[in-house]
């Protein structure tokens, strides 16, 4: 079993008023794969993926990571392991300039100031942000910030990935750049987005949610073709499939189906 | 832009202030910290009736305001914001005290004008000292200064915190006064006060959200509690000589009246 295993298992959830989030959610995210989370607003993404990084707690099932439980004792291993990426960025960016921000992962994590600049610099190289190390946040356009939000996590060399809406308010040349990001950055990701012609671009496996519940957990070409799916779960095909009419060249994947032990 | 964004503007011009190399910037932040509370608590430490014996304090304030590189409208700008405070501490004084002085031109007056003035002098070299050390530093740093000098870690984290969640629900405040006017043309400059209070439920609840998620933001980027912050520089020659030099200053200064030494010395009295 590879350590970099996040396994959901039974999770459920419900808010203050008691309705129900998440109902028994259960899926595994393996070495290396990409997998997206979609839905409509309202299914369930975000709270799966708050789930998982222990900023909510479930009120049913559990979250492991290999072999170890997600709990209070363990919760500083999970972070240490799980990049997480806010779906807006004006709640991560919390530092007065960008560098400090950036910084504030690793040094947590225990990284040698004298090393802090280094990782710095290549984080911020990696969503090409270098010339905005020295500016406020504030004074950043929305695609500047989310590229800083996603460097503020890439510097703490996290081995899952996980992304809230990362291509949400990015202009087409910063979506591009994401999308390339995301194809080279070799670790697990774990991505919740609306945004159906990224997950072509760079998931291996699509897992829908509808109500709270796992409606599909597939390869995208198989959930994108399948209207009454996509139908149930209030989606439509990406652009890209509707304008070609076929499917787009997409990286090779393998068909990994969505039970833990798959 | 509403007068909501214009004062985020304003606090956030320090930190940008801050970001830039200055020679200020370059300077490790618990001498400046040091220094700034040394100036500070030697003018605080003057008698009532202090006027002159305070004025070379503020070459203090002066060179923190070349170092960082602030406009000097900037400063006088949230002098005079702040300034009523220290006015209305001092106001009463020339009518309380009944000790009387007399002025170089022969009128007699109350000695509260003496004190009036003083406490708007040790106002301004107080406040004017700690905008800088802010401009020139960082509230990020000073804070995190604050803790490395002994100051604990809660309460630098409290400063810290209280900083941040300010922009938060300001920020939600602008956000909420902005969608009102957009939806109600015809309001004047200040909206009416029950348009204020209804904002102020939903705001707050926002903003604690809000603040909420920013916490989980840093929960899940390691932070544990404790600030870390990535060091521009390491404590330097300059640095010591700064915290040497400007502490000195400030003990010369309390214990030597220099305007009057000064004014013996260019006169033969």
């Amino acid at each position: 079993m590879s350590h970099h295993l996040l396994i959901a298992r039974d999770l459920a959830f419900a808010y203050p008023d008691q309705r129900p989030a998440l109902d028994g959610v259960s899926f595994a995210l393996h070495h290396g794969e990409a997998v997206a989370i979609v839905g409509a607003n309202g299914a369930g993404k975000s709270t799966l993926l708050m789930l998982l990084t222990g900023c909510l707690s479930a009120s049913r099932g559990e979250v492991l990571l290999g072999h170890i439980r997600l709990d209070k004792r363990s919760l500083a291993a999970f972070r240490r392991s799980i990049g997480f990426v806010f779906q807006n960025p004006d709640d991560q960016l919390f530092m007065p300039t960008v560098f400090d921000d950036v910084a504030f992962g690793p040094l947590n994590l225990g990284v040698a100031p004298a090393d802090v600049p280094e990782v710095v610099s290549q984080a911020l190289a990696a969503v090409g942000a270098e010339a905005l190390a020295a500016r406020a946040p504030w004074q950043l356009s929305g695609g500047q910030k989310r590229a800083v939000a996603i460097a503020g996590v890439l510097a703490m060399q996290p081995d899952i990935l996980l992304m809230d809406e990362p291509s949400d308010a990015l202009d087409p040349a910063s979506r591009r750049r994401l999308i390339s990001l995301l194809q080279g950055f070799e670790h697990s990701k774990l991505i919740a987005t609306h945004d159906l012609d990224l997950v072509l671009d760079v998931c291996t496996r699509v897992i829908v949610l509808g109500e709270g519940r796992i409606l599909a957990d597939a390869h995208p070409l198989e959930v994108f073709a399948d209207d009454a799916l996509l139908a149930r779960a209030s989606l439509e095909r990406p652009l890209s499939m509707q304008t070609r009419g076929s499917a787009p060249a997409r990286p090779a994947a393998a068909n990994r189906a969505g039970a833990e032990n798959g | 832009m509403s007068t909501l964004d214009e004062a985020l503007r304003a606090i956030r011009r320090v930190d940008a202030f801050a970001a830039r190399p200055t020679l200020a910037a370059q300077l490790d932040a618990r001498a400046k910290v040091i220094a700034t509370l040394a100036v500070i608590i030697a003018a605080a430490s003057f008698p009532p009736h202090a006027l002159g014996a305070l004025l070379p304090l503020l070459l203090f304030p002066a060179f923190l305001l070349a170092a960082a590189d602030v406009p000097l409208n900037w400063l006088l700008g949230r002098l005079l914001f702040a300034l009523p405070f220290a006015f209305f501490v001092g106001v009463l004084n020339p009518w309380l005290e009944s000790a009387t002085f007399s002025t170089p031109w022969g009128t007699v007056m109350s000695s509260g004008w003496l004190t009036f003035a003083s406490i708007l002098l040790r106002f301004a070299i107080a406040v004017s000292s700690v905008l800088l050390l802010l401009a020139g530093t960082g509230m990020v740093a000073v804070a995190h200064a604050l803790s490395r000098l002994g100051l604990p870690q809660v309460f630098a984290n409290q400063l810290l915190f209280l900083y941040r969640y300010v922009f938060v629900i300001a920020e939600e405040l602008a956000r909420s006064v902005r969608a009102y006017r957009l939806r109600a043309p015809n309001t004047g400059h200040t909206l009416p006060v029950r348009a204020y209070r209804l904002l102020l439920q939903g705001v707050l609840s926002r903003a604690l959200e809000r603040a909420l998620r920013v916490h989980q933001a840093m929960l899940a980027r390691g932070f544990d509690g404790t600030l870390h912050i990535a060091a521009r520089s390491s404590w330097q020659w300059r640095d010591s000589a700064f915290v040497l030099f400007w502490p000195a200053y400030a003990l010369l200064v309390r214990l030597t009246d220099i305007p009057l030494a000064l004014g013996r010395l260019l006169t033969g009295a």
